[in-house]
């Protein structure tokens, strides 16, 4: 059984996620609106129900959520925004190689030459395959667009 | 009709033009297996590839790529948890679980010939029955539509066990995710916030990606962080081929899927997850003693002949009405147009030759797709096994991406496929199933338009659903469907009750 803890919580972020789609949908046409105005108070009650089972299984443990026990997910994460953002300014080579290197050294891979030569190699076959073979327009560097 | 069989066969085993076929089976394995590659956007670059190959040529590509794609999927499934195409979604429920416990070789083996027995079994429907079974997919009308998406959803009631609310939580949200875009009957767009990338609602390639992909890599990178790394886990290949008393056992839910398949694989629009999540279904209530989700071969048997049976499947309306079946039979009718073929009730009259080239094409890429399969499957695995867990999850990331962006050229496709990775990793976090999400998003569109345009055409009227016999049926199975986990909770509360006593 899950924790109730985390029970709890999605059942407020479910909550809301709900009332903001009916909040948003109130603006759009009768037609435009009817399936979502539906299904929002749909999984506001699903949620209700959800967090109900949780507070009634309070007090039976649960740890607390630590962030801290996320950190290298959260560095992927931050990762990939900022792949995606200087994606077609640096150009998809140097911006996957400095992905794949980042990725195995901020999580904690020790071995540096390989984690070097894994991100060179990893982006140049990856190349190969999206940008050569199967002919995906893959962004240039900004200098020779 | 059947005087073209022959000539067909014999065109596709002439040396060179089956040379291609078995070049396409190659390449399909190898796209299908690498996660962020699929079938859809291999065959939307080898679409225009064949504008200058002889149609033989293009067509045995295309038919190689499209059938064993399908079918590579299932070997990152099975190994990595990671389902390399969509259809391979339901199939590491038990394949993951099954390699887990040292038997990755026979799932691999049983996917193999589940997939080859679905396939062919699709391929000889293509061939035999198409025109008759198209007739009746087109009889389906708005009801019809609506009722099917309701008995879709309600497979995902039948298969939820004892997470029923959370199951119902993911298929509403699921719901609710698709209203994003623009809408199917007003063209109003809805929650788009003014960004393009939405207006055709989340892009579902860069979705996938992230909700199976980059979600598993989070875990992968979790997992190292925590120094505890699954390297050790790793299982042994082992054995691929089943003995033959587990064969005889799966023969009957292979049949049943692959019959499964390729009814939905004619249905346009019902697409390849509804399929394997029915005959996943089935083989739960066939089998309810079977623990499910542990690691059971009819787990892998039931949804791999499914979505191989659909492949074929899906080209039935698009061969004998014009009308594609999915996305990817949807690229196989511009590889037609581009040769100068219009598909329809002609096609089989005005060019035989091609038609049942195409058909014929299919049956026998599954033939061949089975000893490519057990041996590259097993040599992929081999591969993929000396990876450092840790690599292979950064170069995962970079195929993810790569694959993400790809679909629409933009960096944007990146960062949908992010999200939904994080709302992969936190869904698993949660207990949430991703699956039905998928399938609530992908019905959504189909049960909105369906509802509405029955209500417009009965005005008003909810009787039209229950007016209708096929809408009838579906929806009689489909309340049989949800009624299967209450029934399952009162056969338990009785039993403990009875013991208790």
């Amino acid at each position: 059984m899950a924790n109730w803890k985390q029970d709890f919580v999605l059942s407020l972020v479910l909550g809301l996620i709900a009332i903001a789609f009916y909040a948003v949908a109130q603006n759009y046409p009768h037609d435009a609106a009817l399936f979502p105005t539906h299904l929002a108070p749909l999984l506001l009650a699903l949620a209700v129900w959800l967090g109900i089972g949780a507070l009634q299984r309070r007090g039976t443990g649960g740890e607390n959520i630590r962030l801290a026990h996320y950190k290298p997910v959260i560095f992927v994460v931050v990762l990939l925004v900022g792949y995606a953002a200087v994606l077609n300014y640096v150009g998809y080579i140097a911006a996957s190689i400095a992905l794949v290197a980042a990725s195995l050294l901020g999580i904690g891979y020790t071995r540096r030459k390989t984690a070097l030569s894994v991100a060179v190699g990893s982006a140049l076959v990856v190349y190969g395959l999206f940008g050569v073979l199967l002919e995906v327009p893959l962004p240039l560097p900004y200098f020779m667009q | 009709m059947d005087a073209h069989i022959l000539p067909s066969l014999l065109a596709v085993l002439t040396p060179d033009v089956f040379l291609v076929l078995v070049l396409g089976v190659l390449l399909g394995l190898v796209v299908g297996a690498i996660p962020g590659l699929n079938d859809t956007i291999t065959l939307a670059v080898l679409v225009p590839v064949t504008f200058s190959m002889p149609p033989n040529y293009a067509f045995a590509l295309l038919v190689g790529v499209y059938c064993a794609a399908c079918y590579g999927g299932s070997i990152p499934a099975i190994l990595l948890k990671i389902p390399g195409t969509a259809s391979s979604v339901v199939t590491l429920n038990d394949g993951y679980p099954m390699a887990m416990s040292g038997r990755a070789g026979l799932a691999l083996g049983i996917s193999t010939i589940s997939s080859v027995i679905g396939g062919i079994i699709s391929a000889l429907v293509l061939i035999f029955f198409a025109p008759k079974l198209a007739v009746y997919a087109l009889s389906f009308g708005p009801p019809e539509y609506f009722s099917l998406a309701i008995l879709g959803l309600s497979t995902v009631a039948g298969m939820s066990g004892k997470k029923v609310l959370k199951n119902l939580i993911v298929c509403v949200l699921g719901l609710l995710i698709s209203t994003i875009g623009v809408s199917p009957q007003t063209g109003f767009a809805r929650f788009t916030f003014d960004m393009p990338l939405f207006y055709e609602g989340i892009p579902l390639v860069p979705m996938l990606i992230g909700l199976f992909g980059l979600s598993s890599v989070f875990h992968m990178i979790e997992q190292f962080a925590q120094k505890n790394s699954q390297e050790h886990q790793i299982p042994t290949i082992g054995r691929t081929m089943p003995g033959m008393k587990l064969f005889f056992e799966l023969m009957p839910i292979i049949l049943v899927g692959s019959i499964i398949g390729t009814i939905i694989g004619i249905i346009p629009g019902a697409g390849m997850l509804m399929a394997i999540y029915m005959a996943y279904d089935f083989a739960r209530m066939r089998y309810p003693h079977l623990p499910f989700g542990t690691g059971v071969p009819q787990g892998v048997a039931a949804p791999e002949s499914a979505n191989n049976a659909v492949v074929a499947g899906s080209m039935v309306p698009l061969l004998a009405l014009g009308v594609p079946g999915n996305s990817t039979s949807a690229l196989f009718l511009g590889a037609l147009m581009i040769q100068g073929l219009r598909p329809g009730p002609a096609l089989f009259r005005e060019h035989p030759d091609t038609a049942f080239f195409i058909v014929v094409a299919f049956l026998v890429a599954n033939i061949v797709m089975g000893p490519l399969g057990l041996m590259l499957g097993r040599g992929i695995a081999k591969v993929i096994f000396k990876l450092s867990q840790i690599i292979m999850a950064a170069v995962i990331i970079l195929l993810c991406a790569t694959g993400a962006y790809s679909v629409g050229n933009d960096p944007s496709y990146v960062l949908v496929a992010l999200l939904f990775g994080v709302i992969g990793y936190l869904m698993n976090k949660n207990d949430l199933p991703q699956a039905p999400l998928v399938l609530a998003m992908i019905l959504g569109p189909m049960m909105e338009t369906g509802f509405e345009q029955s209500l417009v055409l009965s005005r008003g009227s909810y009787a039209i659903f229950f007016t209708s016999p096929i809408s009838l049926v579906m929806l009689i199975v489909a309340t049989i469907f949800s009624l299967v986990p209450l029934y399952s909770r009162l056969k338990e509360k009785l039993a403990a009750r009875k013991a208790a006593i």
